[in-house]
C-alpha cells in the first residue's frame, strides 16, 4: 500500500485504511493501484484538499473506471465543488 | 442428494443487476450501487451476499444505502465476530444506525468505548447516536488525551517492485495473527478479523534406513520400466517397505516378477501402499 504515500497519504492514514477495511477491498485497491492512483490524482489535481479523507471513507468508489469517476465531479463548477468538498467531504455521497 | 438449484447457484453466479436487487434499494441508490460501489457485488458470489445480508438482518442491521453494501465484502464469519463483540458490549445500535461502521476494527471501537466509560467521557449524543470523535483517531486522542493502541495487520503481503517494505507487521497465510486480548473473559471468544483455517493433515512419513534415497529412486525407476502383475507388485513393494522400516534392507531389484505393468498402475499402486487413495488423499483409516 506504499503507493498511497506518493499521493501524500501518511503512514497513519495507510494504517487506518488497512485496519478498518474488508480484506477483499484492500486486495482490490492493491491489485488496481494504477487505477486507484489515477482517480486519487484527479481529485488532488482538481484542488480538493481533503482527498485523503474522501479515499479513506469511499475507497470502493476509487475502483471505478477513471472516465466514469471523473464524470461524477466534472459536471459541477470546479470552484464551487472544491469549496463544498473541502468544507464537508461527505457531500460526495450526494454528487 | 445434490440440491440442483443450490449447485447451479454456486456454479453460475448472478449478474450485477440481480445481485443489486437483493437489497431493494430505491432507484437512486440502486443506480449508485451499480455505477459507483459495484466492486463488492462483482467480487462476491450471490449466495454469500445473500447469507451475509440475511445474517445482518437477524441482528437488526439493514442495508439501505449503496455505500453500505461494501460491508458484505467481509466474510460472514467476520461479520459474526464483530456483531458478537459489539453485542456483548451492548453497543449493537452502533451498527444498526450506520452499517458502514461494520468496516471499522471492532476491537478498537470496543476499547475506545470502554475507555470513555472509564474516564467518564460521553460517547453518545442525547438522541442515542454515537459522537464523531469515536471514529477518528486524532479527534479521539484530543477528546480523551489517549491514543488507541491499534495493531495493524496487512492480510495480503504483496512485495511491491523496487520498494522497501516498511509497513506494519505482515501476516503470512500460513500463520495465525497474534492479537493481544485485553478484554475480560466474557469477550475472549470474539476473534477479530480471523477467518477459519482448515487443518491440513500431513502425509504419512516412512522412516528410511541406510538404503540411500537415490538408490531407491533409481531402482524403482527400473521397476517402473519393467513391471509385472499388479497384485504381485503390490505384495513385493509392501514387503520392501516393511523391510526398510525394519532396517532390513532389500534391494528391490532382487524382487521377482516386475514385468508388463503400466507405470500409471504402478504409481497408483505404490501410492495406495504408502497410504494415499487414488485422489491423493491420505487413507490412514483404510490402512488401519
Amino acid at each position: 500500500m506504499k503507493f498511497l504515500e506518493k499521493y501524500d497519504f501518511t503512514k497513519e492514514d495507510i494504517a487506518y485504511f488497512l485496519n478498518n477495511s474488508p480484506k477483499k477491498l484492500i486486495d482490490g485497491v492493491k491489485e488496481h493501484k494504477k487505477l486507484v492512483g489515477e482517480n486519487i490524482k484527479y481529485l488532488k489535481d482538481l484542488g480538493v484538499t481533503n482527498y485523503q479523507k474522501i479515499f479513506l471513507e469511499y475507497y470502493d468508489m476509487f475502483l471505478m473506471d477513471h472516465s466514469n469517476f471523473v464524470q461524477i465531479f466534472d459536471k459541477y463548477e470546479p470552484e464551487d465543488l472544491i469549496e463544498k468538498l473541502n468544507k464537508n467531504f461527505k457531500i460526495v455521497e450526494f454528487l | 442428494m445434490i440440491d440442483i438449484e443450490k449447485n447451479m447457484e454456486a456454479t453460475f453466479d448472478k449478474s450485477l443487476k440481480e445481485k443489486a436487487e437483493l437489497f431493494n434499494l430505491d432507484e437512486k441508490e440502486n443506480k449508485l450501487l451499480i455505477e459507483r460501489y459495484s466492486y463488492t457485488l462483482a467480487t462476491t458470489p450471490y449466495a454469500e451476499l445473500k447469507d451475509s445480508k440475511e445474517y445482518l438482518e437477524t441482528q437488526g442491521i439493514t442495508i439501505t444505502k449503496a455505500r453500505e453494501v461494501k460491508v458484505l465484502a467481509h466474510s460472514i464469519q467476520i461479520l459474526k465476530n464483530k456483531c458478537s463483540l459489539m453485542g456483548e458490549a451492548h453497543e449493537m445500535e452502533l451498527y444498526r444506525l450506520d452499517p458502514v461502521k461494520l468496516n471499522l476494527n471492532a476491537m478498537d471501537l470496543w476499547k475506545k468505548i470502554k475507555y470513555c466509560n472509564q474516564i467518564n467521557v460521553p460517547y453518545k449524543n442525547e438522541d442515542g447516536t454515537y459522537k464523531d470523535f469515536l471514529f477518528d483517531e486524532k479527534e479521539f486522542q484530543e477528546k480523551t488525551g489517549k491514543p488507541v493502541d491499534t495493531t495493524v495487520i496487512d492480510p495480503t503481503p504483496i512485495v511491491e517492485e523496487a520498494e522497501v517494505k516498511e509497513e506494519a507487521p505482515v501476516i503470512n497465510e500460513s500463520t495465525v495473527p497474534d492479537i493481544t486480548m485485553t478484554i475480560n473473559a466474557d469477550l475472549t471468544k470474539a476473534l477479530e478479523d480471523i477467518e477459519p483455517r482448515d487443518y491440513i493433515e500431513t502425509p504419512p512419513h516412512i522412516e528410511m534406513s541406510d538404503y540411500s534415497s537415490n538408490n531407491m529412486i533409481n531402482d524403482f525407476q527400473k521397476i517402473e520400466n519393467n513391471a509385472t502383475s499388479f497384485s504381485t507388485l503390490q505384495e513385493n513393494v509392501k514387503r520392501q517397505m516393511d523391510a526398510l522400516n525394519n532396517e532390513d534392507v532389500v534391494n528391490p531389484m532382487d524382487m521377482v516378477g516386475f514385468n508388463d505393468i503400466e507405470p500409471e498402475t504402478f504409481n497408483a499402486g505404490f501410492s495406495r501402499i504408502r497410504g494415499y487413495n487414488d485422489k491423493g488423499e491420505t487413507r490412514r483409516d483404510d490402512a488401519a
